[in-house]
């Protein structure tokens, strides 16, 4: 580990508004030290390797800073935050088949709830994955997964909107399993529908890669519950990227049976991300990442 | 021989800042140097600590340049100046009490 890869660990997931004082009061600490080592006759590669160790472990400095800098109540307000895509899940899955398509009224309450439920599912898993990507440390390795994860939602939400007004052409629907019901009456060959499923397929294949891949990603927690957050992780991640598969081939089957996988370990990864907020929101004292 | 360092070294740190301002590199020396070797901070819970004494309040900081680098000097403040007399007898009894155990109470 060289001391630029050492800064990293040590000030990952600190506030913006300190991180740059900090590196530079610990790169101030790193160089005086070699200087020092340099005085007493070391050779240069041998004082850089003893004022890199006399920094310490990387992570446990990262944790003692974040218990300095960080207030427990980010932990806390992250846990509420990760509730509020599995409620949405939830409260979807009581709207299944509800609206009548010729009822004009209950179609717009329905569009209504959706757009709100959708915008705060994206909302809240960019923040949870932000909260996660930080005690994980993941750093610049979480960025391509995170990312993808998101521009798949951003994708998917204005189709989501877009398959409740439109039920009587829309093939697939995603997010809202109502549309699986219409689907079946749905014109498929209307180009319509053909652009939304492309554009739905390719929404749902990022996310479904982004969410494989942070489960490859996120080695080290604070907490026992790793191993099982990156399988239900991975889980939902392979059932999201097998919808996308059952979008493009126009499988109602592979579909129905991917959304449903999706949902239930979609549900479960945040269970977890809550329990693990909580963990974190309850400790008092800083905790070491275990290494997987 | 390990020794934990941890519980003891906000004590150690408002101690040094006693006799005035000190950056962190500084103080790290001074404990290392002063102890003998005996306490350092291999496990990196200096910079920690130091940032937990400022939010407490108990030390105050500022930055300055110098040839080209950050320095952070902490200077105790009247909350520390108390803490630290809190801290000492604190300390006092602990160690006194450790000592007549370790001396089969004759101490």
């Amino acid at each position: 580990m060289n001391f630029e890869t050492w800064l990293q660990t040590a000030t990952q997931g600190l506030p913006q508004n300190r991180l740059g004082a900090i590196r530079a009061e610990l790169t101030g600490h790193y160089l005086d030290a070699v200087d020092d080592y340099l005085l007493q006759g070391l050779s240069s590669d041998n004082a850089h390797t003893l004022a890199l160790r006399e920094l310490g472990d990387a992570c446990a400095v990262c944790n003692g800073l974040r218990s300095a800098h960080i207030h427990r109540s980010v932990y806390w307000r992250a846990m509420v935050i990760a509730c509020l895509p599995s409620l949405s899940a939830m409260l979807g899955l009581t709207m299944v088949g509800r609206p009548n398509p010729y009822n004009h009224l209950s179609l717009w309450v329905y569009a209504i709830f959706i757009a709100i439920s959708g915008l705060l599912t994206v909302w809240a898993t960019r923040n949870s994955l932000r909260v996660i990507g930080m005690i994980a440390y993941l750093g610049d390795e979480g960025d391509l997964p995170i990312t993808l994860i998101q521009w798949g939602l951003y994708i998917l939400f204005p189709i989501s909107i877009f398959t409740t007004w439109s039920n009587q052409w829309v093939f697939i629907a995603i997010i809202n399993t109502p549309t699986l019901v219409y689907g079946q009456s749905a014109d498929f060959n209307h180009p319509i529908v053909t652009i939304v499923s492309i554009l739905a397929s390719f929404g749902l294949m990022l996310t479904g890669v982004g969410w494989v891949m942070l489960a490859f990603k996120i080695t080290r927690l604070p907490s026992m519950i790793l191993p099982l957050l990156r399988g239900t992780m991975f889980v939902m991640g392979m059932g999201i990227t097998l919808l996308s598969v059952g979008a493009v081939m126009r499988d109602i089957r592979l579909t129905s049976i991917s959304t449903t996988i999706s949902l239930i370990f979609g549900i479960l990864t945040f269970a977890l991300f809550i329990i693990l907020f909580y963990q974190l929101g309850r400790n008092t004292t800083p905790s070491r990442p275990s290494y997987a | 021989m390990n020794i934990n360092l941890k519980g003891s070294l906000p004590l150690l740190i408002l101690h040094i800042l006693q006799d005035g301002e000190n950056h962190g590199y500084r103080i790290a020396k001074r404990i290392k140097e002063e102890s003998e070797g005996v306490l350092d901070f291999k496990e990196g819970t200096l910079y920690p600590t130091l940032h937990t004494l400022e939010a407490q309040g108990l030390i105050s900081a500022s930055d300055h340049i110098e040839n080209g680098r950050t320095r952070r000097y902490y200077r105790l403040t009247d909350a520390g100046k108390n803490a630290l007399t809190a801290q000492l007898a604190e300390w006092g009894r602990f160690s006194s009490a450790v000592n007549r155990i370790l001396s089969g109470g004759e101490a």
